[in-house]
C-alpha cells in the first residue's frame, strides 16, 4: 500500500500555478509557435488555435488536474496509481504507464536539447559567435560534421551531464524548496528576458547596422490573416497540435503536480490561470521575438524559407546568435538572455518530467527522494546518451516523434475517454468543480464527454494518414479515382513503413548501416522501455495491490 | 503591418491578455502564502481518512 504519511504539498498557490505554467512553457513557445502561425495562415491560424484551446486544451487541463488531485487523495502521485483509482478494472493502471514512459523518454531528448541552450548561454556570453558561424558551430557541437551515423561529442556530453545534475539537484530538494523555487525564479526571469528582447527587436530601424527590413514586416508575417488557411484541414490540425503540445497535455506531469493538492482545493481557476499564462507567453511574447528579429536582418524571403517546416529551430539556434552581433555591446547579453529564457523554459518543463518518475518510485517502491532523483538522472542519461550518440543517425528525431508527439495524443485520448466514460462524467464533473473558485459552464460536461475526445480523434487520424504536402482535397480525389491515398512520409503510417525516396533498407549497397536501421533500433528501444515500465507497474501492484481488492479476495475465501 | 494584421494582433492579444489578467490576477490577489483556499500549508494529506488508500 502506498505511503501517504509524509505527503508533500505546494508551499504557495502562486508557486503551484507558476510551476504548472513553467511545465507548459517550453522551447516550443518561442521556436515552434511563431513558425507554425506564420506558415499556417498567419493571423487566421489564431482562430482554430483559440477554438482548439477552448474545446480541447482547457477541458483536458481540467481533466488532468482532476485525475491528479483525485489520485493524490489515495497517496498516488504518478499516473498508474491515479488511473487504477478511476475504476475497478485492472487494466486501468496500465493506461497510466504512458504517464511514466512519456516523461522519461521525453526527458531523455528534451534535457539534451535543454543542455544546448545552456551551452549557448555560455558561448553567447563569451562572444564565441562573434568569430564562429553558428551553423558550423552547431554541426561540430552535436557531431554531424563528418556525415556519419554516430557521434560522441565531448562538449555536448559535458553540458548534458551538467543539465542532468542541475535537474536532479532541484528535484532532490523537494516540491517547495526545489521545483516551486525554480519556477518562482525561472518564470519571472524568462518573461523579463522575453520582454527586453521583444522591445529591442521590434525597435530596430531600417538604417541600423545590418538591418535589411523593418521588424514589423516579420510581425506582419506572423499576424496577417490569410483566410484561405481557415478552410484547410492542415491549418486546423497544426493549430490543434500546437495547443496540445504547448500545454504539455498527455504527459502525466500535470496529473503529478495536481496530486499534491488537497481534495477541496480549487482546480478550475488554478488550471485556467496556468493555461492562459502559457498562452500569454506563447502568443504575446513568443510571437514577438524570433521572426521579427530574423526578418529585420535576413529579410522576409529567408525567414519564410527557414520556417517552412513549421519549426523556428534553425532561426533560433543557427541565425539569431549571428544577428545579435549587430547589437554591439548588447550582443553577448542579448544572446545570453535569448538562450537563458529558452533554458528556463526548458528546465521548468524537464523538472515536471522528473517529478512523476520520482513520485512513482517513492509511492510504489518506497525509494527516498534523493535516491529517486539519482535514478531519474541515471535513467535519463542512459536513454539520452542514445540521442547524443545516434543524433546524426536520427535517434533524437525518433524520440521526439514517438514519445514527444505520438504518445501524448494516445495518452490524452485514453485519459479523456476513461475520465468521461469509465470514471463517469457525473463523478468527473463533481471532481472538477469541487472547490472551484470560478464557475465552469455546464456545457463543458458535454464537451469533455463528446467534443474533446472527438477532437483528439480527428487530430490523431489526421496525423495517421496525413497526405503528401498536406493536400487533403487532392488526396481524396486520388482516392476516389482509385489511385490510392498519397501518404506523406511524415505521417504516422508513412514513418512506420519508411515511405519516401530512401526506402526502408537497413544496409546500403556497400553493406553499411543506414539511418533506417538507427530509426528502427530506436523504436525497438522505446518499445522495450514501455514494456519495462509496464512490468514495473505489474510488480508494484503484485507487491502492494489495492486494499479493497485484497479485502474482497479475503471475504471471498 | 497591414490593417488586418493589426486587427488580428490586437484581438488576440486582447483576448489572451484579458483572460491571463483575470485568472492569474485572481491567483496573485488571493495571496502568495497559501497553496489553496483553505491555506493548507502543514503537509496534511487531506481528504477523508477513510477514503485514502
Amino acid at each position: 500500500m502506498p505511503a501517504i504519511a509524509a505527503r508533500e504539498s505546494w508551499a504557495t498557490r502562486v508557486g503551484l500555478v507558476l510551476a504548472m505554467a513553467g511545465n507548459a512553457v517550453g522551447l516550443g513557445n518561442f521556436l515552434r509557435f511563431p513558425a507554425q502561425a506564420a506558415q499556417n495562415g498567419g493571423g487566421a491560424f489564431l482562430i482554430p488555435y483559440l477554438v482548439s484551446f477552448v474545446v480541447m486544451g482547457i477541458p483536458l487541463l481540467w481533466v488532468e488536474w482532476a485525475i491528479g488531485r483525485h489520485g493524490g487523495q489515495f497517496g498516488h502521485h504518478s499516473a498508474p496509481g491515479m488511473f487504477d483509482r478511476l475504476g475497478h478494472a485492472r487494466w486501468l493502471k496500465y493506461v497510466g504507464v504512458f504517464g511514466l514512459f512519456t516523461n522519461l523518454t521525453v526527458a531523455a531528448y528534451y534535457t539534451y536539447l535543454e543542455s544546448w541552450t545552456l551551452a549557448y548561454v555560455w558561448h553567447s556570453a563569451t562572444a564565441t559567435f562573434r568569430d564562429v558561424d553558428p551553423a558550423t558551430f552547431f554541426s561540430g557541437y552535436v557531431g554531424t560534421s563528418d556525415g556519419g551515423l554516430t557521434a560522441v561529442p565531448g562538449e555536448a556530453l559535458f553540458f548534458f551531464v551538467v543539465t542532468l545534475i542541475l535537474n536532479a539537484l532541484i528535484l532532490s530538494r523537494g516540491l517547495g524548496r526545489g521545483i516551486e523555487l525554480a519556477a518562482k525564479v525561472g518564470m519571472p526571469l524568462l518573461i523579463g528576458f522575453a520582454i527586453v528582447l521583444a522591445i529591442r527587436g521590434l525597435t530596430v530601424q531600417p538604417g541600423d547596422p545590418g538591418v535589411v527590413a523593418s521588424p514589423l514586416e516579420g510581425l506582419n508575417f506572423v499576424w496577417e490573416p490569410r483566410i484561405g488557411g481557415l478552410t484547410s484541414p492542415t491549418t486546423w490540425l497544426a493549430a490543434a497540435g500546437q495547443v496540445f503540445f504547448t500545454l504539455s497535455l498527455g504527459m502525466g506531469s500535470i496529473h503529478c503536480y495536481a496530486s499534491y493538492l488537497d481534495r477541496r482545493q480549487d482546480i478550475a481557476l488554478n488550471a485556467s490561470s496556468a493555461g492562459w499564462l502559457n498562452e500569454f507567453v506563447e502568443v504575446v511574447l513568443g510571437g514577438s521575438i524570433l521572426i521579427p528579429i530574423a526578418t529585420a536582418y535576413l529579410g522576409l524571403a529567408a525567414v519564410s524559407g527557414a520556417t517552412g517546416g513549421g519549426s523556428g529551430f534553425a532561426l533560433g539556434f543557427l541565425s539569431l546568435p549571428t544577428l545579435f552581433q549587430n547589437w554591439g555591446w548588447f550582443a553577448p547579453l542579448a544572446g545570453a538572455m535569448w538562450f537563458g529564457l529558452l533554458f528556463f523554459a526548458g528546465i521548468t518543463s524537464s523538472l515536471a518530467m522528473g517529478q512523476p518518475i520520482l513520485a512513482f518510485l517513492q509511492d510504489e517502491f518506497r525509494v527516498s527522494r534523493r535516491a529517486g532523483a539519482f535514478v531519474f538522472a541515471l535513467a535519463t542519461f542512459a536513454l539520452g546518451f542514445v540521442c547524443v550518440w545516434l543524433y546524426p543517425g536520427g535517434a533524437f528525431d525518433e524520440f521526439d516523434f514517438w514519445t514527444g508527439t505520438f504518445s501524448l495524443v494516445v495518452f490524452a485520448l485514453a485519459e479523456v475517454l476513461v475520465f468521461g466514460w469509465v470514471f463517469g462524467i457525473d463523478r468527473g464533473w463533481e471532481e472538477i468543480t469541487r472547490g472551484a473558485e470560478i464557475t465552469i459552464p455546464r456545457l463543458f460536461r458535454f464537451v469533455i464527454r463528446y467534443v474533446t475526445p472527438a477532437f483528439i480523434l480527428v487530430v490523431f487520424a489526421g496525423a495517421l494518414i496525413q497526405p503528401e504536402g498536406g493536400a487533403w482535397s487532392a488526396a481524396f480525389q486520388s482516392l476516389l479515382a482509385g489511385e490510392g491515398w498519397p501518404l506523406a512520409p511524415e505521417s504516422v503510417i508513412g514513418r512506420v513503413f519508411h515511405i519516401g525516396p530512401e526506402g526502408g533498407a537497413w544496409l546500403d549497397a556497400a553493406g553499411r548501416p543506414t539511418a533506417v536501421l538507427v530509426q528502427d533500433a530506436t523504436r525497438l528501444l522505446l518499445l522495450l522501455v514501455f514494456l519495462a515500465w509496464a512490468w514495473l507497474v505489474h510488480v508494484a501492484w503484485r507487491r502492494h495491490g489495492r486494499p479493497e481488492r485484497a479485502a474482497r479476495r479475503g471475504s471471498a475465501r | 503591418m497591414t490593417a488586418s494584421a493589426w486587427v488580428m494582433l490586437g484581438l488576440t492579444w486582447g483576448v489572451v491578455g484579458f483572460f491571463t489578467l483575470r485568472f492569474f490576477g485572481r491567483i496573485l490577489r488571493s495571496g502568495s502564502s497559501a497553496a489553496g483556499p483553505d491555506g493548507d500549508l502543514d503537509g496534511d494529506p487531506g481528504g477523508d481518512p477513510d477514503e485514502r488508500g
